[in-house]
């Protein structure tokens, strides 16, 4: 795709998988301001296969380069969030950070959304990292602003949502002298981010943030914090983009072996009840539709945890119930009972396996996540799989149609009926009262 | 609220316990200066339910600490209605199960700032069905005392 050279400023740039052009409807920029860097999303329809903003990969990306301009710390910050494609903030300002609240009022590109405690700060910047996939922002001062947001982060860091929070933090020469509104919230978040930087110097802003949304919102998605000191937000520096970004040790896996996708369909095709297990890593991979499809062609019957609720609709036939502590009887049942578990995007949390040692007797395992920390943690996998589900699924359905009709054949559609009728409802009804005089089938295929 | 913030043109619920919603409700605040108009739907109890629900069923019905008056015996500290008024919300309350498909009707049909619905259920509900902590899922209960009565097999 050519760039646009006339009334449209064009970034290319190209991640670890694809080449994703990112247009802007402002006019081309004479000089560098807030309000002329701003970079609308990914149009729908462009080349990107990801819903996600493109973000730089390592090394120095290829794109139309920014005047260089002599800005502070402060401004080089928003400079870099409109940058990235950053739409909305949320945060509560404070002395630390409040250098960064002056540039971040005439943003046009950036919106602040002023909260009224830090904690709802970062849960909203969760709540819009999960419904849309993209990173979440938030911001805070130093010391109890910060602290304030610990416990966004530790839940973005277990459900593994893709936010950034960028602290304010006290001078740099007073860290470490209990200085006013001072926490180390490095030391404090280094357990519950997958990255952390405390920058001192105004010129590492730019790759500081760019790092930041890369981790944040690549591999396992996952939380991120900046903490800038307030004289590097006050001094002098000079903004350039895109900055050189570095990190030799982060090489998520995209692209799962094709052995082992071919290995997962074939026990697919010979096991008599096998069961999808999805978790939240479909969701943030966006794969809905391509697990909706997988479901469809081999006929096999899904749960969806309390994190991948509505990957498929709650009421679609193949669709056992959520599993775990408090899920559904048949969903429940339907993985104790099955003889392989297709485990796409989640990690046998112990609220649905329960004790770990009787959960699933049966059952072969493939496992799918783009963590490798996670396969074969709580439960071996007889097929490891490590990969972006999203490409995965894809794969697995081209390997798919033998599975589809053996499974078709296995499945008698007469069973799901009764799992589902009402004369049933101990098996799939919730909570209802009484269980004397109901008989529950448990989920059983082929008979 | 975050959500509604990235997908203006969709219908976002929140639906909350009376515990966690007192954990940020102010928020409320945020929503109407912004023009965020959210749906809450308050699932009362009166009760830290989950923590109840274990100390009813291990700890022989001894409540430590699990009590929060939002609407048993009428008590309600705070009044969620009250509350989502104080905040310029629009406050609903539904305490008998006919009323429920009104109230969402209504919910549904006010976009101009956020909605918060106090539906009013008994304390003592429980959550099922439920597996007992550290046990295997087979053991999973419907009822209190209840295992589903499974069909005989091989």
């Amino acid at each position: 795709m050519e760039p646009h050279e006339t009334d449209r400023h064009t970034a290319v740039i190209r991640t670890e998988r694809e080449v994703v052009t990112i247009v802007t409807d402002s006019p081309t920029p004479t000089k560098a301001s807030p309000a002329s860097l701003a970079h609308a999303r990914p149009r729908p329809g462009a080349p990107a296969a990801s819903a996600q903003p493109a973000q730089p990969s390592a090394g120095s990306v290829g794109q139309a380069p920014v005047t260089p301009q002599h800005v502070t710390g402060a401004q080089s910050l928003v400079l870099s969030l409109e940058a990235m494609g950053v739409d909305t903030v949320f945060g509560i300002p404070g002395g630390a950070i409040l250098p960064a609240y002056d540039p971040l009022m005439d943003s046009t590109s950036v919106r602040h959304i002023l909260v009224r405690h830090e904690q709802g700060a970062g849960h909203a910047a969760e709540g819009y990292a999960a419904a849309t996939g993209r990173v979440g922002v938030c911001m805070a001062t130093s010391g109890p602003g910060a602290t304030n947001l610990v416990t966004p982060i530790a839940d973005a860091y277990m459900d593994s949502v893709p936010i950034v929070a960028i602290t304010g933090q006290v001078p740099s020469g007073s860290i470490g002298t209990d200085a006013f509104q001072e926490a180390d919230i490095r030391g404090i978040t280094m357990p519950i981010t997958k990255h952390n930087y405390l920058v001192t110097n105004p010129d590492e802003i730019p790759r500081a943030i760019a790092e930041a949304f890369h981790l944040a919102g690549t591999g396992r998605p996952g939380p991120v914090l900046v903490d800038i000191s307030k004289d590097a937000l006050v001094g002098q520096t000079t903004f350039s983009w895109p900055p050189q970004i570095d990190l030799p040790g982060y090489r998520p896996v995209a692209r799962p072996h094709g052995k082992q996708i071919r290995e997962a369909a074939r026990l697919m095709a010979a096991a008599e009840r096998p069961i999808f297990y999805i978790g939240g890593g479909v969701i943030r991979a966006r794969a809905a539709d391509q697990l909706r499809a997988l479901v469809e062609l081999t006929q096999i019957p899904l749960v969806t945890t309390l994190m991948a609720r509505g990957a498929v609709p709650d009421n679609h036939p193949l669709h056992l119930g959520m599993p775990g502590m408090h899920g559904s009887v048949a969903a429940v049942t339907g993985l104790q009972k099955s003889d392989l578990i297709i485990a796409l995007g989640a990690r046998f949390d112990d609220r649905v396996t329960g004790q770990l040692s009787t959960f699933a007797p049966h059952a072969k395992v493939i496992h799918a996540d783009i963590d490798p920390a996670e396969i074969s943690k709580n439960r071996v996998a007889d097929v490891p799989i490590v990969g972006e589900p999203r490409g995965d699924l894809c794969r697995r359905r081209r390997a798919a149609p033998d599975v589809g009709r053996a499974v078709r054949g296995v499945l008698p559609p007469q069973l799901m009926d009764q799992l589902r009728g009402p004369g049933h409802d101990g098996l799939l009804g919730a909570g209802r009262d009484g269980c004397q005089g109901r008989r529950a089938a448990p989920h059983r295929v082929g008979h | 609220m975050g959500a509604k913030v990235a997908e203006p043109h969709r219908t976002v619920w929140a639906i909350d316990g009376d515990g966690c919603f007192q954990m940020t409700n102010q928020e409320l605040a945020t929503c109407v200066i912004n023009d965020i108009p959210i749906k809450v739907a308050i699932i009362n109890n009166s009760s830290l339910g989950m923590v109840r629900q274990w100390q009813t069923l291990f700890y022989n019905e001894r409540y430590s600490n699990t009590d929060l008056h939002t609407s048993h015996n009428s008590v309600r500290i705070p009044d969620f209605v009250k509350l989502a008024d104080a905040y310029g919300c629009a406050g609903l309350r539904v305490e008998q199960p006919g009323d429920v498909d009104a109230a969402i009707q209504q919910a549904l049909a006010i976009n101009d700032r956020p909605v918060v619905i106090d539906f009013v259920v008994q304390r003592d509900a429980m959550v099922w069905p439920m597996v007992p902590a550290g046990v295997s899922n087979d053991k999973i209960l419907i009822a209190r005392g209840g295992a589903p009565l499974w069909e005989r097999e091989d």
